[in-house]
């Protein structure tokens, strides 16, 4: 069985193998597992809930479509988290968000849920509040990388950041500079001070 | 305010420690509040998986399914059913509470010879139909299940799959 101390990467390619050999009862869990990431990954690429929510649902059937011609199980969370942004991406520059009429599906019609502003947001920990506050000071890279990273193991830092076209050493095992800006930040704020 | 950038520099080198651990912890509790997977989303994507890893056919529902979600409650006298139908092939699937957090599940299908498959959340169990159409799975969990079923004498033809129901 393997645990945390793996890494999702590890879980994932042992899902995969499982899945290959006709039993889906592995993918299932993974799904579950994997698909918040691929949620951030979506979500920071500036997709509305719609849009993100097709994105990753594809992302996972092509893999399935694809499923014969993955030659390194070792590398699906790589593959689904390159397939995610870079769909992201491409609905995206097809200008997805101006042009809502296009798609009559009526779930377009539900407000959207865009992530609060800080200003806005309502969280019920002081220490997720500050966070949150600092967090959107950062530059958009760093946003997803972090927000990306958050939802990985350890072990995955490298891997996932890599997926996200960021340079080696963004982060792992070092820390990188996107999450030392964060960390300085919130380490000079007395309220995060207060908040251990 | 913004500390100086060679402090910054220092820090990026630095090995990931315990706080950065806790840090991360935050932004993610922040974002799963905040701006959280949809609910179902995980459950309409592994449906949708599996509608395309076995190529199958989705049934639709014939009969009414808010009889047998509402077996959650406390009514456990009335017999809930639930009927799926594609291409000529119709499936009654009747439930009886079997002790806490588990039911019986009955289910006739409108032709012999069918294979059929329970998916439950982490497990998969089969039931070959008898000579007339009926089929139980025994103490199975409450939660999210879907039906896959296979005519025997068709290997052939495409499977079908229940949309999920919530025993």
């Amino acid at each position: 069985m393997h645990t945390d101390a793996d890494g999702l990467a590890v879980r994932a390619a042992a899902a995969f193998e499982t899945f290959r050999d006709g039993d889906g009862s592995g993918m299932t869990l993974l799904v579950g597992e994997v698909t918040p990431l691929l949620w951030a990954v979506a979500r920071q690429s500036g997709l509305d809930h719609q849009a993100a929510e097709d994105v990753v649902q594809n992302t996972w059937l092509k893999l399935v479509q694809h499923a014969g011609s993955v030659d390194d199980p070792r590398s699906v969370l790589k593959w689904l988290l390159t397939t995610t942004r870079r769909d992201s991406w491409r609905l995206r520059s097809r200008g997805h968000r101006e042009e809502p009429d296009a798609h009559d599906d009526v779930r377009e019609a539900e407000p959207d849920h865009t992530a609060p502003s800080p200003e806005d947001a309502v969280l019920a920990h002081d220490e997720q509040r500050v966070v949150w506050e600092h967090f959107h000071l950062l530059s958009d890279r760093c946003q997803t990388l972090l927000r990306a990273i958050a939802y990985a193991d350890r072990p995955d830092y490298a891997g996932v950041a890599d997926a996200l076209g960021m340079p080696v050493g963004s982060i792992g095992p070092t820390r990188g500079r996107c999450l030392a800006k964060l960390r300085a930040a919130l380490t000079s704020d007395p309220r995060w001070e207060m908040t251990s | 305010m913004n500390p100086a950038p060679d402090h910054e520099e220092r820090l990026a080198g630095e090995p990931v420690d315990a706080t950065d651990v806790r840090v991360l912890a935050a932004v993610r509790a922040a974002h799963d509040a905040l701006d959280p997977v949809p609910s179902g989303l995980v459950e309409r994507i592994t449906f949708a998986m599996t509608v395309a890893s076995l190529e199958a056919e989705v049934a639709r529902i014939v009969s009414d399914a808010e009889a047998l979600t509402s077996v959650r409650g406390a009514d456990y006298d009335r017999a809930d059913t639930v009927t799926f139908a594609s291409d000529g092939l119709s499936v009654m699937v009747s439930l009886e509470p079997a002790g806490p957090g588990r039911v019986d599940v009955v289910g006739w299908a409108s032709e012999g010879e069918v294979d059929v498959e329970l998916r439950e959340r982490s497990r998969t169990r089969t039931a070959a139909t008898d000579p007339d159409g009926r089929f139980t799975f025994a103490g199975v969990e409450r939660g999210l299940v879907n039906f896959v079923l296979r005519r025997r004498g068709r290997p052939d033809a495409p499977p079908v799959i229940t949309p999920a129901i919530d025993l």
